[in-house]
């Protein structure tokens, strides 16, 4: 097999399969070789599943071989973040308290993926239950960023983005309740979708009405097909929108005449680094000479969506470790336990103030998305994890200034890349938000921006060359 | 507060300053609740230390 054949997209990988290029076996193979050679650097996995891949690997050859296979990604190995339950595979969240807790079920959009005949390698990093600062003590070590190691990988879905820019997997799943997965998919130069509340199901995970299981690939078509799997039409919140989605029919219709939001104001007031401020504008100047017609929206009640998404994240981080923190403290990390600990000083009251702004601010933005087809931000306002979370400088959090909004109102929001930061050789991503149940006109744009920009086809340096300059 | 809650007492003072910060962006975000018409700047509320990453 060619040792560039992992770094192919998802679809190419199915063709290649299809066509018997390269077997499901040789695919596996690779991945865990490559895992084995280079993942201390990066600590994208908390867990391997080598044995069960490989098996799995030879199910799918042999159901190939048989001329009846019918699975969308049959033979496809892929990266699952470690708190989504799968089944037969340890699922720790990188806690100790769940060190050995090995799932008899796998949470819904990873049953469907798996479905359609994709391989779970193993399970992904993150921080401590995706709610605490990453530490050296955690049951899994910091995961770096492949594009300069030198940076932490920002999270939460950190392994999840650092697994497919390191090449161990084409595409991985994580979870996003307030930018964890546009936020990697952005700093890993991938394309990563939190889609509408309620179109991925989340039977066997939690009841969380802000946090969604959502993909990262390299490309948008990958992206869209791997939503496409995990999409439950017939899910509560989302049948009444009927049929099953297909983004990829439409992907390459283009976007002349299409109205594009800027929310000038929003972005001006949350403090942009240069290099992020420049991507951006060279994203909208892309926009522009695809034919879109960019034109300024107002976007009121970010600042209260923002603040209502974080403490539904913190009731809902207590409400589910409030027996845990108590009869097991010594099993939570020093971080994790703080965190977890701040959601019991809320009140019911917070909890429904939050509640209602979700509500109001979601039709203030279904509103706004009237007159335009999608709003286009930065992903965040800042490079790199140790911007993020410098506590002296207040701006821990920041990053998620512009992603966690929409995690409040249930609008779908994907990252897509937009260029790299010349003094960290960090990717950087633009983040564009959907009416609700309209994730096609997001891979719409994504797939016009590809085409235009092809950041897509770049790749982290070889392990231990220096960082590029002017990338 | 605390021992009420049986919040071990390391756990306490670190916990204490965030807590503090939290309160007050729940406090702010209720004040805040009929202004969601306008535009104000979206780290008006938020950028206060004790906010986790991501």
């Amino acid at each position: 097999m060619s040792a560039t054949t992992l770094d192919s997209s998802v679809i190419e990988l199915a063709r290649a399969l299809a066509a018997r290029e390269v077997s499901s076996r040789e695919l596996v193979s690779t991945s865990l070789e490559r895992i084995a050679a280079r993942d201390d650097a990066y600590h994208a996995f908390v867990t391997v599943a080598a044995d069960q891949a490989l098996a799995l690997a030879d199910a799918a050859d042999a159901e190939r071989a048989s001329g009846n296979a019918t699975g969308a990604l049959l033979g496809i190995p892929i990266g699952v973040k470690d708190s989504i339950p799968t089944a037969g595979i340890r699922t720790t969240a990188n806690s100790r308290l769940l060190e050995h807790w090995v799932p008899d079920h796998d949470a819904a959009p990873i049953a469907r993926l798996r479905g359609a005949g994709a391989i779970v390698l193993g399970k992904t990093n993150l921080n401590e239950f995706g709610w605490a600062l990453p530490t050296d003590n955690d049951l899994a070590p910091t995961a770096k960023n492949p594009w300069n190691p030198d940076y932490a990988a920002i999270g939460s879905s950190s392994g999840s983005g650092i697994a497919v820019a390191a090449g161990f997997v084409p595409a991985a799943i994580g979870t996003d309740g307030g930018g964890s997965t546009r936020l990697p998919a952005g700093q890993n130069n991938l394309v990563g979708i939190k889609a509408t509340h309620g179109l991925v199901g989340r039977r066997g995970m939690d009841t969380s009405w802000i946090s969604e299981i959502s993909p990262m690939a390299r490309t948008v078509a990958d992206t869209a097909l791997l939503l496409s799997v995990m999409a439950d039409p017939g899910g509560e919140e989302s049948k009444q929108y009927g049929a099953a989605p297909d983004y990829l029919s439409t992907l390459d219709n283009g976007i002349a005449g299409w109205r594009l939001g800027v929310p000038k104001r929003l972005i001006e007031g949350a403090g942009l680094e240069d290099e992020v401020a420049t991507a951006f504008e060279a994203t909208l100047r892309a926009l522009e000479g695809l034919g879109a017609e960019l034109v300024e929206v107002d976007l009121p009640g970010m600042a209260q969506a923002r603040a209502a998404n974080f403490i539904v994240l913190n009731a809902q981080a207590y409400s589910d470790h409030a027996v845990s923190l108590r009869r097991h403290p010594e099993l939570y990390g020093e971080s994790a336990r703080v965190y977890h600990w701040m959601g019991a000083f809320l009140s019911a009251s917070d909890l429904l103030n939050a509640r209602a702004i979700r509500h109001r601010v979601r039709e203030l933005v279904q509103d706004e998305l009237a007159g335009v087809r999608a709003i286009v931000t930065p992903t965040s306002p800042v490079v790199t994890a140790e911007a993020a979370r410098k506590p002296e400088a207040h701006r821990r959090g920041s990053n998620a200034v512009f992603t966690s909004p929409f995690n409040l109102t249930g609008h779908p929001a994907m990252s897509v890349p937009a260029g790299f930061s010349t003094s960290t050789g960090l990717p950087i991503g633009v983040q564009l938000v959907g009416a609700l149940f309209d994730e096609g006109a997001l891979f719409q744009i994504g797939a016009a921006l590809e085409q235009v920009s092809n950041w897509s086809s770049h790749r982290i340096p070889e392990p231990n060359a220096p960082v590029a300059e002017g990338q | 507060m605390a021992e009420r809650l049986d919040v071990d007492r390391d756990v306490w003072e670190r916990l204490y300053p965030m807590v503090r910060d939290l309160r007050e962006l729940a406090d702010g975000l209720a004040r805040l609740m009929p202004e969601l018409h306008q535009e104000i700047p979206v780290t008006a509320l938020v950028d206060a230390p004790g906010v986790p990453a991501e």
